[in-house]
C-alpha cells in the first residue's frame, strides 16, 4: 500500500523527465493481479454459498438485485479495506522510503507527506478492483437457474476449449513469428502482452486438465485412502482457483523477471561486445584530487578516449520555464547515471555502431555532447528537437537533438550537442576536476591495461569486468536504479497479492471439507494421513500450475527475446531467472506446509469436540 | 375415472382440467401446450428450429403439458418418481422458461416474461416450499419468514410474523431462533408462515412432507389447508406420497413427462392403486 501511495503521489505531482510510464505500468500491474485474486477469492465464496444465493433467487430476488447486493456488500468491504490499507501504508512509509531511496525509486530528500488524492484513489481503487472481480464471478450465479443445487459447470464446454486452444495456438505461432522475423525492442513489447494471455489460456484449460488428470490417476486399481482423499474433491475442484493464483503470479515473476533479465544480458552481451580488447577507467570518488589523478591517467592511456559522464536532459516545456528552472523539477524524479555525456568519437570505440546508424543526421562520426535516453527526453521527439541540458558546465542551457540513433546495450537514443565552450575541447581539458567536478566519468579506452602500473584512485579493468560488475539491470535501467531490484519492488507485492489470496483458499478450503473430515474422524483415518491428504490436495493443484505457468512464460521469454539478441551480437540461448522463481517455489512450497498445519488442526479439533 | 391418451403430437390436446374449459372462470393459473427440454443442446435445437423441427425431431422430454389451478383448489401432482412432476412445477412458477407454451397469470403470458418479472412475481404472488424447506440458515425465523417482503423493500412489523406464525400454530418463542435449531415440520411451517405473510396467491410445494414424521406432515398439510383459507387462491402438490395427495381437492397423474389422467379427489387407497398400476 505504501508503494502504491508513493506511486499515486507521484503520479499526481507529476515530474517532467521522470519515467511517467512506470508509475502507470506498476499500478496497472496491481489493479490487474488485485482484481484476478478478487475474483478467484469470490468465486470460491460462491461456491461455498451457492445454496443459499439459489435459495434467495428463487424466493424472488432478481438477478439484478442480486448483483446489486453483492457489488454492495463487496464495495462496502473494499472501502473499509482500502481505508485499513491506506492507514497501515502511512504507517509503513517511514520504513518503506529508505529502502526506496537506496534503490534510486526516490531522492532521499523526496517528501511522503499523506497526500489526499493519492488515499482517495488507493481507496477508490481498491474498491474498483473488489467490484470487478466479484462482478466477473457474480456472473455464473446471476445467470444459473435458481433451482441448480450446485454451481453448474461452464456451458459450452466445446466452445471454451475450442477457442482456448485457438488462444494458445495465437500465443504460440506470435511467438515463433517473432523468433523467426521480429527485431528490435517492439518483439519484447509484444512479448509482454503474450504473457497474460498465455496465464488466461492456462487457467482456462488447466483446470478441466487437472481433474481429468485427477480422474486417471484414480481409475484403475484402487489407491490409498490419502490419495484418494486428496484427488476426490470435485466440489473444490470446481472453484479453488489455487491453480489460477499460482499461475498469475508464476507468469508475472516469470515474464517481468524474465524479459528484464533478458534485456540486461542482451545489453550486456552488446556491450561487451562492443567495448572487447578496451578498459573502462572510472576514479574512486569525485574530489579534486581523485578526479585530477584520474583524468591525468586517462590522458596517459589514450590520447582521444570516449568519455562518460552523468547529465540531465529534459524537453522544453512549453510553460516557458527557463532550463535552470526545468532541470531542476525533473531532478526531483530521477537520478541521472543513465544519462551520459560523451566526449569522444562514439564510432570510434563502438565500432558496431555502424549495426545502428543515425535515423537521422548526418552520423554520428566526431559528434559529442549528450546521450540521452528516451524516457528522460520524452519519446517521440524527432531531429532538432529543443532540450534543456546540464552537463554541470555551467547553468543549464538550451540545445536540441542533433542525432538519433539506437545504441548498443541501453546506452540511449537521443544525441545532444554540449555546446562545450572551444576552451574546452575535447582534449584540452586541463584537469578531471576542471571539466567534471562533483560528477564521477568514466573513461572508455581502446587498450587493455597490460603492464601499465594503475595508481591509487583509479580503477582500470576491462570491459568484461566493467560490464560484468555491473548490477543486474543497470544497463538496461530508465531511471538509473538498480534494474532487477526495481522489478522486485514491482513484482514482489503482486506475489504477496497471490500469496494471501492463496491463504484465503486454504483457510477456506479446509473449513469446507467438514464433512469430508467428519467421515475421517468417524473412520479413524489419523490426523497425519488427514494432513497428508489436505497437503496432496493442494501440491497436486499448485505445483502443476506453477510447472505449467513457468515453461510456457520462458518460452515467451525467450523466443521474443532472442531474435533481437541475435541482430545485436551473437543471442543468449536460454535466460531463465532462476534466483526469481526458486524464491517463488520455496513460498509455494511453504504454503503447503500451512496446509498440512491447517488440515491437522482441523481434525484434532473436531476429534477434540467429540 | 377420466383418462388422457398419449403422443405429443402439439395440435393434439392434451388433458385438461376436469369440468373447466380453456377460457372457464376460476382459474388462477393457466398452463397451455408447456414443453421443456432438461439438455442446454435440446433446448437450443428447439429454440433455433422452432416448428419445422417438431414433426422431424425428437420429441421434448416434458409436454405439451396442459394445467389449470383452480380457485380455492388444492391440486396434487402424482407420479412415479423421474416423470417430471418437479419440472412442470417449476415451469408453472417460473422458475424454469419453457421451451413452447403459455402459461397464463392474470391475463399475462408469464412463460414469455423475463427473469425479473418472474421473479417479482416469485417474491410477492407465488409462495414455494420444499422439501429441503427453502430457508435459509444464516436468518431466523422472523427474518425467513419476512424474507420476500423484504427483497420486495415492503417493511414487516413483528405483529405480522406473530400472527402468521400463530396461523401455522408455532409459538412466537423461535422468533429469534435460527432456522436450523428447528425441527423438520417447525421449518417446513415456518415456510408456511412466509408464504401467508407475502399474501401469496398461489402455494408451489414440492414434496413438502418428504423429510417428515407422520405427525409433522399431517401438521403441514393442516398448515397448508389453513393458508387456502387464510387467503392462498390455489395450490399445486408435487408428491409421489398417497397420503398427501389425499388431501387434495383434485389429482393429475403424470407420466413420462405427461399428465395422463386428470381425478377429483380420490382415497389413499385408490392413489396407491393408481401409483402402482399407472393410469388406467
Amino acid at each position: 500500500m505504501a508503494l502504491i501511495l508513493l506511486v499515486l503521489e507521484a503520479m499526481v505531482r507529476g515530474g517532467e523527465g521522470a519515467d511517467s510510464t512506470t508509475p502507470v505500468v506498476m499500478v496497472a500491474i496491481f489493479l490487474t493481479s488485485s482484481a484476478s485474486v478478487s475474483k478467484t477469492i469470490s468465486d470460491h465464496a460462491f461456491t461455498a454459498q451457492w445454496d443459499r444465493l439459489m435459495r434467495i433467487r428463487l424466493l424472488g430476488a432478481s438477478p439484478c438485485r442480486l448483483l446489486g447486493s453483492i457489488l454492495a456488500v463487496q464495495g462496502l468491504m473494499a472501502a473499509f479495506s482500502g481505508l485499513i490499507g491506506v492507514a497501515l501504508g502511512e504507517l509503513m512509509k517511514p520504513l518503506a522510503r529508505p529502502a526506496m531511496a537506496r534503490l534510486d525509486m526516490l531522492l532521499p530528500e523526496h517528501g511522503i507527506l499523506p497526500n489526499l488524492s493519492s488515499i482517495l484513489m488507493t481507496v477508490l481503487l481498491s474498491v474498483l478492483c473488489q467490484c470487478l472481480g466479484a462482478i466477473l464471478a457474480a456472473v455464473r450465479v446471476i445467470r444459473a437457474r435458481p433451482d441448480l443445487q450446485s454451481m453448474p459447470r461452464s456451458s459450452g464446454r466445446r466452445h471454451r476449449a475450442l477457442s482456448t486452444a485457438v488462444m494458445l495456438l495465437v500465443v504460440l505461432a506470435t511467438c515463433l513469428m517473432i523468433y523467426l522475423k521480429g527485431t528490435g525492442a517492439a518483439a519484447g513489447g509484444m512479448g509482454i502482452l503474450l504473457i497474460p494471455l498465455l496465464a488466461w489460456a492456462l487457467i482456462r484449460v488447466g483446470r478441466p486438465l487437472l481433474n481429468r488428470a485427477a480422474g486417471v490417476i484414480m481409475a484403475g486399481y484402487p489407491r490409498g485412502p490419502v490419495v484418494t482423499l486428496a484427488l476426490r474433491n470435485q466440489e473444490t475442484t470446481r472453484a479453488a482457483s489455487l491453480f489460477t493464483m499460482v499461475v498469475v503470479a508464476t507468469a508475472v515473476a516469470c515474464g517481468l523477471f524474465g524479459f528484464l533479465g533478458y534485456s540486461d544480458a542482451n545489453a550486456r552481451a552488446s556491450l561487451t561486445t562492443a567495448l572487447a580488447g578496451g578498459s573502462v577507467i572510472s576514479p574512486v570518488g569525485s574530489d579534486r584530487g581523485a578526479l585530477d589523478h584520474w583524468a591525468a591517467y586517462v590522458r596517459s592511456r589514450d590520447t582521444d578516449p570516449l568519455i562518460l559522464a552523468p547529465a540531465t536532459v529534459v524537453p522544453m516545456a512549453k510553460d516557458g520555464a527557463g532550463c535552470d528552472r526545468q532541470i531542476r523539477r525533473a531532478a526531483s524524479y530521477y537520478r541521472g547515471a543513465s544519462r551520459l555525456q560523451i566526449d569522444g568519437d562514439l564510432s570510434r570505440i563502438f565500432p558496431s555502431a555502424a549495426l545502428h546508424p543515425a535515423r537521422d543526421s548526418t552520423g554520428l562520426d566526431g559528434l559529442d555532447g549528450v546521450v540521452a535516453s528516451s524516457p528522460e527526453v520524452g519519446a517521440g521527439l524527432s531531429l532538432g528537437a529543443p532540450v534543456c541540458i546540464d552537463d554541470g558546465n555551467g547553468p543549464a542551457r538550451r540545445s536540441r537533438i542533433a542525432a538519433i540513433a539506437d545504441l548498443p546495450g541501453g546506452m540511449g537514443q537521443y544525441f545532444i550537442p554540449s555546446h562545450l565552450s572551444t576552451s574546452t575541447s575535447r582534449n584540452a581539458w586541463k584537469t578531471g576536476y576542471e571539466r567534471w567536478g562533483g560528477r564521477t566519468p568514466l573513461a572508455l579506452v581502446s587498450s587493455q591495461v597490460g603492464g601499465r602500473e594503475v595508481p591509487t584512485g583509479v580503477v582500470d579493468q576491462t570491459a568484461e569486468a566493467w560490464v560484468a560488475n555491473l548490477p543486474t539491470g543497470k544497463i538496461y535501467a530508465q531511471t538509473g536504479g538498480e534494474g532487477m531490484k526495481e522489478m522486485a519492488v514491482i513484482v514482489y507485492p503482486v506475489l504477496v497479492i497471490c500469496a494471501v489470496g492463496v491463504l484465503s483458499l486454504i483457510f477456506t478450503m479446509v473449513e469446507e471439507r467438514r464433512r469430508t473430515r467428519a467421515v475421517a474422524v468417524l473412520l479413524d483415518l489419523g490426523v497425519w494421513r488427514y494432513g497428508c491428504s489436505g497437503t496432496l490436495r493442494y501440491l497436486s493443484e499448485v505445483l502443476p500450475a506453477f510447472l505449467l505457468a513457468c515453461a510456457g512464460s520462458l518460452l515467451v521469454v525467450n523466443l521474443c527475446s532472442h531474435p533481437q539478441s541475435v541482430e545485436l551480437y551473437g543471442g543468449i540461448s536460454f535466460y531463465c531467472p532462476a534466483g526469481q522463481l526458486g524464491l517463488l517455489l520455496a513460498v509455494v512450497l511453504a504454503m503447503g506446509l500451512v496446509a498440512l498445519v491447517a488440515h491437522m488442526i482441523s481434525y484434532v479439533r473436531l476429534v477434540c469436540q467429540g | 375415472m377420466e383418462t388422457g391418451h398419449d403422443g405429443w403430437d402439439a395440435s393434439k390436446s392434451q388433458v385438461t382440467a376436469q369440468g373447466v374449459g380453456p377460457d372457464g372462470g376460476g382459474t388462477v393459473l393457466r398452463a397451455r401446450s408447456v414443453c421443456y427440454d432438461y439438455s442446454e443442446n435440446g433446448r437450443r435445437r428447439h429454440r433455433l428450429l422452432g416448428k419445422s423441427y417438431d414433426r422431424n425431431g425428437p420429441a421434448p422430454q416434458i409436454g405439451p403439458v396442459n394445467i389449470e389451478l383452480q380457485d380455492g383448489c388444492i391440486t396434487a401432482l402424482i407420479g412415479p418418481s423421474g416423470c417430471g412432476k418437479s419440472t412442470v412445477l417449476k415451469l408453472l412458477a417460473g422458475i424454469l422458461t419453457p421451451l413452447r407454451g403459455q402459461i397464463w397469470y392474470e391475463h399475462r403470458d408469464i412463460a414469455r416474461q423475463p427473469d425479473f418479472r418472474r421473479a417479482r412475481l416469485r417474491r410477492t404472488e407465488f409462495a414455494f416450499i420444499f422439501q429441503d424447506y427453502m430457508l435459509v440458515d444464516s436468518l431466523t425465523v422472523a427474518e425467513n419468514i419476512i424474507l420476500p417482503r423484504s427483497l420486495n423493500g415492503s417493511a414487516t412489523d413483528d405483529g405480522a410474523v406473530r400472527r402468521a406464525l400463530a396461523c401455522v400454530d408455532l409459538p412466537t418463542g423461535v422468533m429469534r431462533r435460527k432456522v436450523g435449531e428447528l425441527s423438520g415440520g417447525q421449518q417446513q411451517r415456518v415456510a408456511i408462515a412466509r408464504a401467508m405473510i407475502m399474501d401469496a396467491q398461489v402455494l408451489f410445494a414440492d414434496e413438502p412432507t418428504g423429510n417428515l414424521d407422520p405427525r409433522a406432515r399431517e401438521d403441514t398439510l393442516d398448515a397448508i389447508q389453513a393458508a387456502m383459507s387464510a387467503g392462498l387462491k390455489a395450490s399445486l402438490l408435487v408428491t409421489h406420497d398417497a397420503r398427501v395427495a389425499s388431501r387434495a381437492d383434485r389429482i393429475l397423474y403424470m407420466r413420462d413427462g405427461r399428465i395422463c389422467g386428470s381425478y377429483p379427489h380420490m382415497d389413499q387407497e385408490d392413489i396407491d392403486r393408481l401409483l402402482l398400476s399407472g393410469s388406467e
